[in-house]
């Protein structure tokens, strides 16, 4: 394949791209979301936001792409050995038969027909079972071999416990199942383009066909072309609702022999199901928030990046940068010597000294701190000087009891980290740069991770190209994330449902928590990125009868819309202070914008009542405070 | 004016050296009017001959909506003038229910210039179902074949001015298959007029904005099946998307729907802003080069103003990539229409004579949650008439 100029724009499990490109371009740290047996055990059902790396996940395990891994074994071991330990790959190649179809929208359009409810579903079923037919039979051919055998050559046996299929007779060559398949599919595709619909086009009452799909019931010259299946649904979210309801239903009860595996988008779910964050995981199906699954696995989420980053900028055509993340300076090169950096040095040194001279209380605590010779001559001596101000101010508001909610003090790293943020905002410093912070902006979406890190790469490779410098600086990175946070932000009216309510929103929770984040005490240190909704009140989302008022009816609307879109992250509950609590934050690259901390941080109370207003009135912070930008 | 009054289009079929059969296009010569134009058409036309001329209008705020059936109505002639008026529906949470002073008034203007020629028929139209599915095109061509306009009408006029995309697609086809099928089954009856009125301007367009554009992007209702058939899968698939301003997450939604193999968009040029499709390129250049890595070479160019030069263009590249690819067994090509009113009446045209001709072919569009306009703007629109079935495509008497 030819050089690219930012190959971090491309994505790999689009069509356009060959299987080679896509399987080099897979990172085999991706595969953590799954766990130890994905081709055993009950159907699995993967979700995220879009991006969230679903379909690629899916597409490695089709034998086209099984058999490049295969190949590239000795160029990319790391790959072939985990699929090699889940099963998937065999001392002769892929062993397991992957069929992956993604579910189009036009299998939707049934369910809009002025048909009986019972028609629509046995048309629903003989559209899947027609698709899912098909695409068994192009895998099955490109499993024996690297080339795709016949389809005269496959044997299709049959379930095990019958002869024949709708008006199919087993056993029978890939191409009479094939030539069926597609009949049967044209069919309902004209008749769909046809008005009036037609009476009698075919159905089927369930996916029994999926019994004879399974990879020991087809042979090639004799012998089954593998001992294990697994069924790929993707794009679920396209289904309606009662067909989706169909689906899971079949595949629950119809304990099929192969493995299956689902996705769908957060989209997929309606308001009650999406906010309904306390409720037990879906009976029979293993789920897997994939946004989830990467925050709790932050170590191996950073390593998969990496790995990613590394893989993409290997196939650019500019060799000065073969990788990329040391190409971002992690340390903040903080000069004395320079004007604005200086005077910020000197306005906490005159703190210091002025703490020194005042009232016991604060010169004990600032002695305790810092002593009474500590100079500020770097950055990690100031910041110092910076935590020691903050629990002076800590001390002295206890003193005066407006503490209104108090939260774990003292933990070093967290007032350290609080100080450093505050400081850079003072100072207008850099604050988010390195890779660590580029992995954390990403929210646990790898195509969020690959379009900050387009940006970044972008910038890198016109530098070497001007400058022959092949590092970004922290004020790069930092302004060129601030930027992407930005155009996130004034891009949402193009593609989110009630848009202006979405956007008041984002601005109220970022500004009421920049606010707190930046109070003189730094109460909620490192700092405040959510807020929290009391699941007693949250509950009264999914109440039957509702007693929402209409405006929190419209605040539910407006937290679906931010959450399909991966605009905010609904949490599971959390205890505190004797309650539980719903977290609500914002997506990580939003946090840019408020100046808020890269860190996970805590969160401020709020209701549904003051999250409803700010849908209608955005939050305006008490005057008191500092300016967010 | 462009080719009026061309009588007699049909040749005879040409052969590729490939051995591909290719008809001659269906559009070419054509018949497309503008401004002034229009009236004298009109005037001409309806003095031939006692004519009943049936409207289809949709119900929507644009200042325009009216501009074209007045410009028939005062043209005179005898017969009947009647209106099908598709009343659609966005939902309580959509934009345009802000211009409700201007809905109203745009159906006083209505009932005041059809007065006592016809009647008004409304027919209310849903967009989307409970489940936020478009189906409003689906009801549209419904109420446009329930109709049987065909039957009752010499001359079916769509003004597609106030409609959205969704809906003028596909009440244009669904017209247009009706007066095919009636051409079919009954060759010796008269001739059924189909003529499209647009009323344009780019600039007052560029004031409405879409809002809430959907997730999903929707097919054409009858062109739908070929686009997701898993039993063509395996054939290469062209998408040619009409660029048109500020829609990066239209275009995003489509590819990743469609996934194609090969794209060939097409830039408005010439166009009244000769830097047009630069600024269009510069504003998809990371979209269109660097990840969906499209050749220089596969950019179309078809003028602004002619939607018959997007049809031919369309068609030709659809043509040639199903000749080259015919060995593999063709291609599916989907046409996405992001650009204005007039170009999208060529894509459509383009798609619905590969569809008659077995092409493997589609549209899909990203619909919106609603329209509105933007600033306290007056339009200073520019009337454009195609004519599209009928009298002038029949082969002239011992031809």
């Amino acid at each position: 394949m030819s050089d690219l100029r930012n190959p971090f724009r491309l994505r790999a499990a689009n069509r356009l791209e060959r299987e080679d490109t896509f399987v080099s371009l897979f990172g085999p740290g991706v595969l953590d979301v799954l766990d130890d047996e994905p081709l055993h055990g009950p159907p699995r059902m993967l979700r995220s936001a879009p991006g969230g790396g679903k379909t690629s996940l899916m597409r490695l395990f089709t034998p086209t792409a099984l058999w490049v891994a295969d190949r590239r074994k000795d160029t990319d071991p790391a790959l072939y050995q985990r699929l090699e330990a889940i099963g998937a790959l065999g001392a002769h190649g892929p062993a397991v038969l992957g069929v992956m179809l993604a579910v189009g929208r036009d299998v939707a359009t049934l369910d809009d027909l002025p048909l009986e409810a019972a028609v629509r579903r046995r048309l629903f079923l003989a559209l899947l079972t027609a698709k899912l037919t098909i695409e068994t039979v192009r895998a099955a051919a490109t499993l024996p071999a690297a080339d795709p055998v016949p389809f005269s050559d496959l044997s299709f046996l049959g379930p095990p416990n019958g002869s024949t299929f709708g008006t199919l007779t087993f056993p029978c060559s890939g191409e009479a199942v094939l030539r069926w398949a597609s009949d049967q599919e044209e069919a309902l595709g004209r008749a769909l383009d046809t008005y009036p619909f037609p009476a009698s086009p075919p159905g089927q009452d369930s996916l029994l066909v999926i019994r004879a799909l399974a990879a020991d019931r087809i042979h090639y010259k004799g012998m089954a072309i593998a001992s294990q299946t697994v069924l790929m649904f993707d794009d679920l979210q396209n289904l309606a609702r009662a067909q989706r309801r169909t689906l899971l239903d079949d595949l629950s009860t119809g304990r099929y022999p192969p493995a299956i595996w689902l996705s769908e988008r957060l989209a997929a779910l309606d308001e009650q199901e999406l906010l309904d964050v306390g409720a037990v995981p879906q009976r029979d199906f293993r789920t897997t928030v994939l946004e989830d699954i990467w925050i709790s696995k932050s170590a191996s989420y950073r390593r998969a990046l990496e790995d990613i980053a590394s893989r993409r900028s290997k196939l650019s055509g500019e060799p000065n940068i073969p990788e990329f993340s040391p190409c971002l300076e992690e340390r903040l090169a903080f000069r004395l010597d320079e004007p604005a950096e200086s005077a910020l040095a000197d306005e906490w040194r005159d703190w210091y000294r002025g703490r020194l001279e005042a009232d016991r209380r604060g010169r004990d605590l600032v002695l305790s701190v810092l002593g009474s010779k500590h100079k500020i001559t770097d950055w990690d001596s100031l910041v110092k000087v910076r935590a020691a101000a903050i629990l002076y101010e800590r001390d002295r508001t206890r003193q005066q009891g407006t503490f209104e909610f108090a939260t774990d003090q003292g933990v070093d790293s967290d007032v350290k980290a609080a100080a450093e943020l505050l400081l850079c905002l003072e100072g207008k410093l850099p604050y988010y740069y390195g890779f660590d912070a580029v992995t954390t902006l990403s929210s646990g979406n790898i195509d969020q991770f690959l379009d900050l890190a387009g940006d970044l790469f972008e910038r890198l490779t016109a530098k070497w190209l001007r400058r022959k410098q092949s590092s970004l600086t922290p004020r790069e990175q930092h302004d060129l994330i601030r930027a992407a946070a930005q155009r996130k932000l004034d891009m949402l009216s193009r593609y989110v449902p009630r848009a202006a309510e979405v956007r008041r929103l984002l601005f109220s929770i970022g500004g009421a928590c920049a606010e707190r984040t930046r109070l003189p005490n730094a109460p909620y240190s490192p700092g405040v990125t959510g807020v929290g909704v009391r699941l007693r009140e949250w509950s009264k989302f999914n109440a039957v009868p509702s007693p929402l008022t209409p405006m929190e009816q419209g605040l539910r609307s407006v937290l679906h819309a931010a959450t399909v879109h991966n605009l905010v992250e609904v949490s599971a509950p959390q205890r505190c202070k004797g309650e539980e609590w719903i977290i609500v934050r914002l997506n990580r690259l939003l946090c840019p914008h408020f100046f808020l901390p890269l860190q996970r941080g805590q969160w401020r109370p709020s209701s549904l009542k003051e999250l409803a207003g700010w849908t209608n009135r955005e939050f305006v912070a008490p005057p008191k405070g500092m300016s967010i930008t | 004016m462009d080719q009026q009054g061309v009588r007699g289009a049909t040749q005879g079929d040409v052969y590729h050296m490939s051995g591909v059969p290719q008809t001659p296009l269906r559009w070419d010569p054509y018949v497309l009017l503008r401004e002034a134009e229009v009236s004298t058409f009109w005037r001409s036309h309806l003095a031939e001959q006692e004519r009943h001329v049936a409207f289809v209008l949709g119900w929507g705020f644009d200042p325009r909506m009216c501009d074209g059936i007045r410009a028939v109505l005062q043209a005179g002639g005898k017969g009947r003038r009647d209106c099908v008026l598709l009343d659609y529906n966005e939902g309580s949470q959509s934009v345009s229910l802000r211009h409700g002073d201007l809905k109203s008034a745009n159906r006083s203007v209505l009932e005041e210039a059809i007065g006592a020629r016809g009647t008004v028929t409304p027919h209310a139209v849903a967009m989307l179902n409970v489940e936020g599915r478009r189906t409003g095109a689906r009801q549209a061509q419904k109420v446009v074949y329930d109709a049987k306009l065909p039957d009752l009408y010499t001359d079916i006029v769509v003004d597609v001015s106030a409609m959205p995309r969704a809906l003028f697609l596909a009440v244009v086809f669904a017209a247009l298959k009706q007066i095919d099928e009636r051409e079919r089954t009954a060759p010796t009856a008269p001739a059924v007029n189909l003529h499209v009125l647009v009323s344009e301007d780019p600039h007052f367009d560029s004031k409405i904005i879409e809002d809430a554009p959907d997730e999903h992007p929707s097919p054409l209702p009858g062109l739908a099946s070929d686009l997701s058939q898993e039993s063509k899968s395996h054939l290469p698939k062209l998408w040619i998307p009409l660029l048109g301003e500020h829609k990066l997450h239209q275009l995003k939604r489509v590819f990743e729907e469609f996934r194609p193999s090969e794209v060939c968009p097409v830039l408005p040029s010439p166009s009244r802003n000769p830097r047009r499709a630069d600024a269009i390129i510069l504003e998809y250049r990371e979209l269109l080069f660097d990840q969906y890595r499209v050749e220089p070479a596969n950019f179309l160019y078809a003028d602004e103003q002619n939607p018959f030069e997007a049809y031919r263009q369309i068609r030709a590249s659809m043509r040639r990539y199903n000749r080259s690819l015919h060995p593999l067994g063709g291609c599916t090509t989907c046409v996405s229409a992001f650009s204005s009113k007039l170009l999208s009446l060529g894509a459509l045209l383009a798609c619905y004579e590969a569809k008659q001709q077995d092409e493997l072919v589609g549209i899909l569009h990203v619909e919106a949650g609603g329209h509105a306009i933007e600033a306290e703007t007056r339009p200073s629109p520019r009337l454009f008439h195609l004519w599209i079935a009928g009298e002038c495509y029949r082969p002239l008497p011992g031809r």
